[in-house]
């Protein structure tokens, strides 16, 4: 009897798991996303972990969107991972590329909110 | 102060207000570099509202030693061109304030001012949640709270600020002057904002008087007669605020304020300091 339910048990999962898509997960993702200042204009700080991964083993590279500048290389890997010391007053794109053939594959962002406005923008309310 | 007993529903009421009144805010205490009580062209207003847990060792006679309690912090800004209203409740420094800026050039300042300095009491305490009366203060008279005028100089340097005050009172409570001196800095560290001050105030002889004097009527065998001269104190501030989210501020206070011995000599004070500090949210649309 235990038997019996303990197969019934492991097919129904086994069957939910086939059933299941595929999931693929991000080639390129930063966490946090996000990074939250107090004050706008303000730099910002967040140790982010941008991961990537491919189906094909090969040769990739990590660099920032805007400057270009190439912050790692992986030789011959299908994942990777790169912590990052976020520092910035605004959002940062990153991009994976193939180093081989130098086309962009993924592309993330760390995007940059804040709290408080800056005080010369007040909260305005005219009568006429 | 008696709190306990109101603690639950207050917290409760403060958590329902802070969830349902949110503001793009910005910093507005008087005494820091970054307040916003400059002039305006036209109308602007500026809230926020949180809640905050806070403990406080008063220097009155016969409070407890540690109170603890939940309160709302509640802060309005309101200017329209040379006036402004404050009442700031994020920083313990903070309180209502009614404004004239008369110059504001370069990093000077010289503003018309009009403001509480000292918080009234009675037989039940000092607070807004009394709950009966205190047997060593009882027999007391009301001390009312007071309403100065004067004016304020203040000058900036980035990131801090020195202002120095000139008031008198215009309530009719102590018909008196009160100085204060307060220098203040704001150092960012990472996402996270301190803001420290220091500060000295001086006090007539009336005020000290009318707040900490006993007169014929309120002496009895433990409260002796007290009458004193014109006293002082010194206060710290340190306040820290951390972005939760873009919704969220984490902020946390500590204010101490130590008393001349004109006013920790008298018989309704048990101490001559006392601190408060507070850890809150802040919700922020």
């Amino acid at each position: 009897m235990y038997f019996r339910f303990f197969y019934c048990l492991l097919f129904s999962y086994s069957g939910s798991l086939l059933a299941a898509p595929v999931q693929i997960s991000a080639q390129l993702s930063a966490v946090p996303d996000t990074c939250v200042a107090l004050r706008e204009g303000r730099n910002c700080y967040a140790d982010v972990v941008l991961s990537w991964q491919q189906v094909e083993v090969g040769n990739y590279c990590l660099r920032d969107a805007t400057s270009k500048y190439i912050m790692q290389c992986w030789l011959k890997q299908r994942q990777g991972s790169f912590n990052y010391a976020f520092d910035s007053t605004q959002s940062i794109s990153f991009e994976l590329f193939n180093s081989n053939t130098s086309q962009v594959i993924a592309v993330t962002e760390v995007k940059l909110q804040w709290v408080y406005q800056n005080r010369q923008k007040k909260r305005r309310w005219r009568l006429f | 102060m008696k709190h306990s007993p109101k603690t639950p529903f207050l917290s409760c009421v403060a958590l329902f207000f802070s969830l349902i009144f949110s503001a793009h805010s910005t910093a507005s205490n008087r005494y820091y570099a970054d307040n916003t009580l400059e002039p305006t062209s036209g109308f602007a207003w500026d809230w926020s509202a949180g809640a905050s847990y806070y403990v406080e060792d008063s220097y009155l006679v016969g409070m407890k030693s540690y109170d603890v309690g939940a309160e709302l912090d509640l802060s309005l800004a309101i200017s329209f061109d040379n006036f402004y209203l404050d009442f700031d409740h994020n920083q313990l420094s903070g309180g209502l304030v009614l404004g004239y800026s008369l110059i504001n050039k370069y990093d000077w300042e010289l503003d018309l001012l009009g403001t509480n300095a000292q918080a009234g009491f009675d037989e039940q305490g000092l607070g807004f949640y009394n709950d009966g009366i205190i047997d060593s203060l009882r027999g007391i008279k009301k001390r009312n709270y007071d309403f100065n005028a004067g004016l304020r100089l203040t000058r900036r340097f980035d990131s801090s600020q020195i202002s120095l005050e000139y008031l008198h009172d215009i309530s009719g409570t102590h018909n008196s002057w009160v100085a204060n001196v307060f220098f203040s800095h704001i150092q960012p560290w990472r996402n996270w904002e301190f803001r420290s001050g220091i500060g000295l105030s001086a006090y007539s002889a009336d005020f000290t008087n009318y707040y900490f004097g006993i007169d014929s009527d309120e002496a009895n065998a433990t409260r002796p007669i007290y009458n004193t001269d014109a006293s002082t104190s010194i206060i710290f501030e340190f306040h820290a605020e951390y972005p939760i989210n873009q919704d969220w501020v984490f902020l946390a206070g500590w204010l101490s304020t130590w008393f001349s011995k004109e006013i920790d000599n008298s018989p309704i004070i048990s101490q001559g300091y006392q601190h408060k500090a507070k850890v809150g949210v802040r919700y922020v649309l």
